[in-house]
């Protein structure tokens, strides 16, 4: 008797759970939990950024947004996990710069078509970094050592096409010097390079200021310039490569909101508008400057725009470099 | 399933051809001497010369040796049922997994596979939704693993 | 490090909340680590998100605790049900079995616990001397000597895969092989995926070990060559710590051996935890009087590796305090809450704020000293895990084989991966290829490839410049003098007896 009173509690339960789904067309998105998804590990700058907005989020539309990293790849495997995602509003994810990388690269399943842009929060340029002793009075003084010295300076920083290696090569290239004069040693992302920077194996590590700052610090590394057009707020003392070496190139790896192609346009609104709040949340600005993060935000047509140039530029640079297929 | 060293050993060199075959589809980058292929290129290296050694092993130890010996299954039928249900049901769980969510396909999962490992019926009904429903809270809602909840969606 | 700092510190760490936060992150350690399944770096991923909401040095306390626990717990479904539960203590998961098979489970569990729990100590100790130092030796560390400690721990394999080397190398390179699976780093492109989007992210070990040694033994609980007969292996006497201080007067060197590799191994970016249970293991045996006891169940080369494994646990965190380089993902996740604390890893952190890495590390101290109650408690849990008949343990375990499996990525590839891998690594089992090297190759195949391609590339193809720096030269030496010695001894071993002599050893499998 008990069961199958229980029995009938408990399809009247779904069963209203299921009138309740039909009707979330109608109602107000969020209706349910929505899943942010991070191509990137739990603990590295991405997540950490992603879950702070996220938190911000569900403060703001009072239903949980729950992280979930999905890695692997160079992050493709979660990038493609947001692009094939049902276009529901339920599915978002954080992306960053590499997702504008893949399709040149001839690695399928993503390209700026795959989403719906919600906006940038964070841009960070890249820097130049050598070791502390290597002598080197300026950014000037190391382009001139890998023009005197072609095939002698070896640089690191990440995978050969990641963006780490694409904004030191491409810097090069602007310069007019063939960007194998230095010798790019592949690296699985900035940690290892600059342990290998630290013990002398390398001579450039072109990484955010950001990473590099405990060793700088520490008086073993020192950050040379910004590969950017104008200087950091966080770091106001590091010069550009443009004021040092008058060249017009800043690759700004971003971070951003964005979901599948073909987001409900309310949905779209309704997070573009919280993110500029949260952007301009004092609190979430000092926890960004906390960590070397800048706050940079962009609506959701500007990042649009932003994104297709830089999978323009970078196209354009992967050629030169011979790593577009 | 014991196979004989005559087979493994020439299996492990063709293997290492195979791998080195593949390694060498391995699209090359200008300007890159050492890339990718490499590492591939020394292991399927490798694979040779150990398959060369077994085998060379396997016809020294004498030809008396089934080539496969399937012996250690020959076991009562209960036994083989378990051990087909233990991959054959995760394998059928895969592709049930979303539409039926976690919840009812583990206790089905288990509860087969409790029966028929000689489990008794009582045990069985009491045990497989406890330790299911368990794992199932203290993931989804304590560590916030993202298990679909399926068919029981409404109820949990 | 003055007493003041010392006073400090102390005040920091014995607060309500981090005590709580100690305690609590030793019982969820504990929990996680002994579920079967489920890992060390698991436990610490899963607790990322609760950390947002806590204040810095409970938030670091509760995962300093946690993987403490974890990684010594992990050893618990190791030794009871051959799941090892970090890719460090694969190293010596069939020696612990044994010992449950041969009714020392209780034996086996202390000794897990008992060592875990001194050699950590001992490590924090170190670390609390001579952390700023460590960290700057550390740091002189370059592709070129990675390569070689890779190498190094390669070799090991050659100790532990017993006396058929060849068998175990070809599961050394299947580990290396399936290690190469993916988006390649040096080149981007994507390798052996056969176009699936999954693969190209690679395979990651958790699955495969999960697969490997539980699966496998499952599958093999089913047919006419089971390990532990119809029943479940015989608990013997539980009393836990029974006799540990006989062991330990009876191996002190093991012991002082494995914490110190673990704790000069561990402070290597990226390859340290991992790789010293299995050095330890590997020189344990090497300087074993009864090397022929190992693999039986013999409680020496396990005594060495576990102290090693959690000693090296603590000095993970000095690259990581010092220079803010995360060795692992353990101490990358800290790293990051840290950050997030305003709480910025670095050397001035060490002058301007010297209390706070001595917080960290005296919970570390705690966190150890936990392991003793804890342990206790969990050694005499443990006699329920193996009188719970076969038929109920079984399934249970392989819900938590899936959902282990499903957790790395949330995603089922995982579960395909460990199915995979539990059918392979059955069928190499009953042939006598070893599985332990598998996960050895798997782990560190990433490392020795990445190292040797980047050195490469660095001495543009000159295998001279392996020897070109002075530690890389020693160690390269080292490694070298290494396989002289073992092909001239497998010549002379060969010589004293006839081919084939090794074939008794796999047939009992």
């Amino acid at each position: 008797m008990k069961t199958t009173l229980k029995t009938l509690v408990h399809t009247t339960v779904a069963a209203a759970a299921l009138l309740g789904l039909a009707g979330a067309a109608h109602a107000e998105w969020p209706e349910r939990a929505v899943t942010v998804i991070v191509p990137w590990s739990a603990g590295g700058g991405t997540d950490a950024t992603a879950r702070a907005v996220a938190a911000d989020l569900e403060e703001k539309f009072g239903q949980p947004f729950n992280v979930v990293n999905r890695t692997g790849g160079g992050g493709l495997v979660g990038h493609s996990a947001i692009a094939n995602a049902k276009p529901d509003g339920y599915t978002i994810g954080v992306i960053t710069i590499e997702s504008t990388m893949y399709e040149t690269q001839g690695l399928p399943g993503v390209n700026p078509d795959s989403y719906d842009y919600v906006g940038r929060y964070n841009a960070d340029a890249i820097g130049i970094n050598v070791q502390a002793d290597a002598g080197y009075a300026g950014v000037e003084a190391l382009i001139e050592d890998v023009k005197a010295n072609p095939g002698t300076i070896t640089a690191s920083g990440a995978n050969r096409g990641g963006l780490s290696h694409l904004a030191w090569a491409g810097l090069l290239n602007k310069l007019g010097i063939a960007p194998d004069a230095s010798i790019w040693v592949a690296s699985d992302g900035s940690a290892p390079a600059l342990q290998q920077l630290a013990a002398g194996a390398i001579d450039v590590v072109s990484t955010s200021p950001a990473e590099a700052r405990s060793l700088v610090e520490a008086g073993e590394v020192a950050t040379l310039a910004l590969i950017a057009d104008e200087r950091s707020p966080l770091f106001p003392d590091i010069p550009t490569t443009t004021e040092a070496l008058d060249v017009e190139w800043s690759p700004m790896p971003f971070r951003g909101l964005a979901g599948p192609a073909g987001l409900p346009a309310e949905t779209v609104e309704a997070l573009e508008a919280a993110l500029q709040e949260i952007c301009n949340d004092p609190e979430f600005k000092s926890f960004m400057s906390s960590r070397g993060f800048s706050v940079a935000y962009q609506d959701s047509a500007t990042f649009k725009q932003t994104v297709y140039s830089d999978y323009e530029g970078l196209a354009e640079t992967m050629k030169v470099l011979g790593l577009a297929k | 399933m014991k196979i004989s060293d005559r087979i493994t050993g020439p299996a492990l060199s063709l293997f290492g051809v195979a791998v080195i075959v593949g390694a060498m589809q391995l699209p090359t980058v200008p300007g890159v001497r050492f890339g990718a292929d490499l590492m591939p290129m020394l292991v399927g290296i490798g694979f040779i010369g150990l398959g060369i050694a077994i085998s060379v092993g396997g016809f020294i130890a004498g030809g008396d040796q089934k080539l496969i010996d399937l012996s250690e299954w020959r076991v009562p039928w209960r036994k083989k049922a378990a051990a087909f249900w233990t991959l054959g049901g995760l394998v059928l769980g895969i592709f049930v997994f979303h539409a039926v969510g976690f919840p009812l396909y583990a206790f089905v999962y288990m509860a087969v596979l409790m029966l028929l490992m000689g489990a008794s019926w009582p045990v069985t009904v009491i045990i497989s939704p406890t330790v299911v429903l368990l794992l199932y809270f203290g993931f989804s809602k304590g560590l916030l693993v993202p298990l679909p909840a399926g068919l029981l969606g409404g109820i949990l | 490090m003055s007493a003041d700092t010392l006073l400090q510190a102390l005040t920091i760490v014995l607060q309500t909340d981090v005590l709580l936060a100690i305690l609590l992150g030793a019982v969820y350690g504990l929990f996680i680590g002994a579920l079967p399944g489920l890992t060390a770096t698991m436990s610490t991923a899963l607790l990322v998100p609760i950390t947002f909401y806590m204040a810095p040095v409970p938030a670091i306390a509760l995962i300093v605790s946690s993987t403490a626990m974890a990684i010594s717990a992990g050893d618990m479904p190791g030794t009871l049900l051959r799941i090892p539960g970090t890719p460090a203590s694969a190293a010596y998961t069939d020696e612990s079995y044994q010992m449950t098979l041969k009714g020392e489970a209780s034996t086996a569990l202390s000794i897990g616990f008992f060592f875990s729990a001194m050699g950590g100590l001992v490590g924090a100790m170190v670390l609390l001397v001579t952390g700023p130092l460590l960290a700057k030796v550390s740091l002189n560390f370059s592709s070129f000597e990675f390569f070689w400690l890779a190498v190094l721990g390669l070799l090991t394999c050659a100790l532990v895969s017993g006396a058929d080397a060849a068998r175990g190398f070809t599961s050394l390179l299947f580990g290396i092989l399936i290690a190469t699976v993916g988006l390649d780093i040096t080149t981007g492109s994507p390798r052996f995926v056969f176009g699936q989007m999954e693969l190209m992210g690679g395979v990651s070990f958790i699955p495969v070990m999960i697969g490997m040694f539980a699966f496998s033994e499952i599958l093999r609980g089913f047919t006419t060559n089971q390990s532990g007969g119809e029943e479940m292996p015989k608990l013997g006497k539980i009393v836990p710590f029974q006799g540990i201080f006989g062991l330990f007067r009876k191996y002190p060197f093991s012991f002082v051996r494995g914490a110190s590799l673990g704790t000069a191994v561990g402070a290597l970016p990226g390859v340290g935890g991992d790789l010293a249970a299995w050095i330890a293991y590997g020189m344990s045996k090497r300087f074993s009087k009864t090397p022929e006891k190992y693999g039986t169940g013999h409680p020496e080369g396990l005594i060495e590796s576990t102290s090693s494994n959690n000693a090296g646990l603590s000095s993970a965190w000095i690259p990581a305090l010092v220079f803010g380089i995360p060795g692992d993902a353990v101490t990358a996740i800290a790293v990051g809450v840290l950050f997030m604390k305003g709480v910025n890893p670095g050397p001035r952190l060490f002058v301007e704020n010297p209390s706070m890495p001595t917080a960290i590390i005296m919970c570390f101290f705690l966190a150890n000293l936990l392991l003793f109650p804890l342990g206790f408690v969990a050694i005499k849990l443990a006699r329920h895990v193996l009188s719970i008949p076969r038929s109920v343990i079984v399934p249970i375990i392989l819900v938590c084989c899936f959902l282990g499996s499903y957790a790395v990525n949330n995603t089922l590839f995982g579960v395909w991966i460990m199915l995979i891998a539990g059918a392979v690594g059955y069928v190499m089992e009953r042939n006598g290829f070893p599985i332990a090297p598998v996960i050895l190759g798997l782990v560190l195949g990433p490392v020795l490839e990445r190292n040797f391609i980047m050195s490469m590339q660095i001495s543009g193809g000159n295998l001279l410049g392996f020897f070109e720096r002075p530690i890389a030269a020693f160690l390269g030496v080292v490694v070298c003098l290494i396989l002289v010695a073992t092909v001239v001894r497998s010549i002379l071993y060969f010589r004293r007896t006839e081919p084939g002599g090794g074939d008794a050893v796999h047939e009992a499998q």
